[in-house]
């Protein structure tokens, strides 16, 4: 039971892997998605899927609405709801939110009040670091304030860092496809992936 | 190995991992027999600033002090020096490296680059984008300037600057369906009248690609747009007759989406359930 003000966002594991590789496989370009999950009745946030769009130029709007039309569709036929945005600034120490972040954010605020936005920091060097490589925000009143980190958490911590190490030794980030690198090969899958399978791939 | 590394390099493909997987031997002086010495030294600097990408200090330092020891008090040295300040951190250092470079070559275009690169990593915008604005008053046929121009001006929301950016690139590069998609999509960020011109640009891109999804998604967000603003005003004859055009060019568009999916039930179907909004 959490108390007002207080709900938790819980981040799971492959979501949490995606969101790291996508910014590891650029690490010197900015990068942004979207997070998919569900909201419980006390306001708290599950995230279970992290869906990478783009990197590089990030704000330009047809690509865009395109790209969350069609997230918002997949999300009708699976039971999810777009719950969240997330993104890399260019330079990573820079952990400020962006117009195009908050502009997001309040486009799916305005279905989702507990949306959660996410601004990741550089990658932990180690996964001996105590805190998330990251920042979360949430909407209250008409300014995006930071959110406690406690509470912020990803479902079994320790598992993901130990899965993010390996997709990283296994260069598994040169696997994932965001939208960008799905403009460029139809063919291409970039809703659905789990670091399981991009591991897999790239050995 | 030499393959992969010229692949890389045409492609500018920025894969620093390949980069000294491949390219690290020839610092050892393996190989030595398949490359003239020219080229293994141009394969020890792309190691360098790899090895800079990936933090990796101790085989960049080698490889800065191979090249050194080959070209003593060379500018080019000199900048990668500098560069490998940047990457510790050493800003200051970096510039004034970079500054006595530019005192006695005015012209390097490379280290004015590499200037303008400090800055951004610096987080001074503003000043990068000062630098770059006096960089192609002077060398406006650069490309690769103008593109880093468009890119900080659209990450600041100045879309307008974007687009004049673009303009002069494609003034340059006029038959790049990249650029030719990246404009028209600024122009439609901004809006009002010119979504109608974003809308050429998509089928100027078309023209060149006709299976480009970027341009075909782009020219049926155009079409819709226009459509509906003209529903909200009213608009005139000119306005009826376009929507006839926006009709046949979206009709275009969705088939060669549909086209382009088929065989890919996943992406298909996110494409129909977009259509039906």
């Amino acid at each position: 039971r959490t108390r007002r003000g207080r709900a938790m966002a819980t981040i799971s594991s492959d979501a949490f892997v995606n969101m790291m590789l996508h910014s590891c496989k650029h690490p010197h370009r900015s990068v942004n998605g979207v997070l998919l999950g569900s909201v419980s009745e006390d306001g708290g946030v599950e995230v279970s899927e992290a869906v990478p769009l783009f990197h590089g130029i990030l704000g330009l709007a047809p690509m865009m609405e395109v790209a969350l039309n069609q997230v918002e569709g997949y999300c009708a036929s699976v039971n999810s709801a777009v719950v969240g945005y997330y993104c890399a600034n260019e330079r990573r120490a820079d952990t400020e939110l962006t117009h195009l972040a908050r502009k997001v954010g309040e486009r799916i605020h305005a279905r989702v009040p507990s949306a959660l936005l996410i601004v990741l920091e550089a990658s932990p060097a180690s996964t001996a670091s105590s805190s998330l490589p990251l920042k979360a925000f949430s909407l209250s009143g008409s300014v995006w304030q930071q959110r406690d980190p406690s509470s912020v958490k990803v479902d079994d911590e320790a598992g993901a860092r130990a899965a993010l190490e390996a997709c990283l030794t296994a260069a598994a980030q040169y696997e994932l496809c965001d939208f960008d690198d799905h403009l460029d090969d139809g063919a291409r899958v970039w809703i659905g992936q789990k670091p399981a399978q991009l591991s897999g791939r790239s050995s | 190995a030499l393959k992969v590394l010229k692949a890389l390099r045409a492609g500018r493909v920025r894969r620093p991992d390949l980069v000294v997987a491949h390219g690290a031997p020839f610092l050892e002086g393996r190989h030595a027999s398949s490359v003239g010495a020219a080229e293994r030294y141009a394969i020890i600097e792309e190691v360098f600033v790899a090895a800079l990408d990936r933090g990796e200090a101790e085989l960049a330092r080698r490889c800065l002090a191979t090249l050194n020891a080959r070209f003593p008090g060379s500018k080019r040295v000199r900048s990668l020096a500098a560069m490998a300040d940047e990457a510790a951190g050493n800003f200051e250092a970096a510039m004034g490296k970079y500054d006595s470079i530019i005192e006695e070559d005015p012209a390097n275009m490379h280290v004015h680059k590499r200037r303008v690169a400090l800055l951004l990593s610096k987080g001074d915008t503003a000043g990068a984008v000062a630098a770059l604005n006096d960089y192609l008053a002077l060398n406006a046929g650069d490309p690769d300037a103008w593109l880093e121009l468009a890119r900080i001006y659209t990450a600041g929301a100045q879309y307008r600057r974007a687009a004049f950016c673009w303009e002069e690139l494609l003034l340059l590069v006029p038959s790049n369906p990249v650029f030719l998609c990246k404009y028209a999509e600024t122009l439609y960020t901004l809006g009002g009248p010119e979504v109608k011109t974003a809308r050429k640009y998509f089928a100027k891109a078309l023209a060149l690609q006709p299976d480009n999804l970027r341009a075909l998604y782009g020219l049926h967000a155009c079409c819709q747009a226009v459509v509906g603003s003209a529903a909200r005003t009213k608009g005139q004859r000119t306005d009826r007759d376009d929507a006839a055009l926006c009709a046949d060019l979206s009709e275009h568009a969705v088939a060669r989406l549909r086209a382009a999916y088929k065989g890919n039930d996943f992406n298909a179907r996110l494409l129909e359930r977009m259509l039906e909004l």
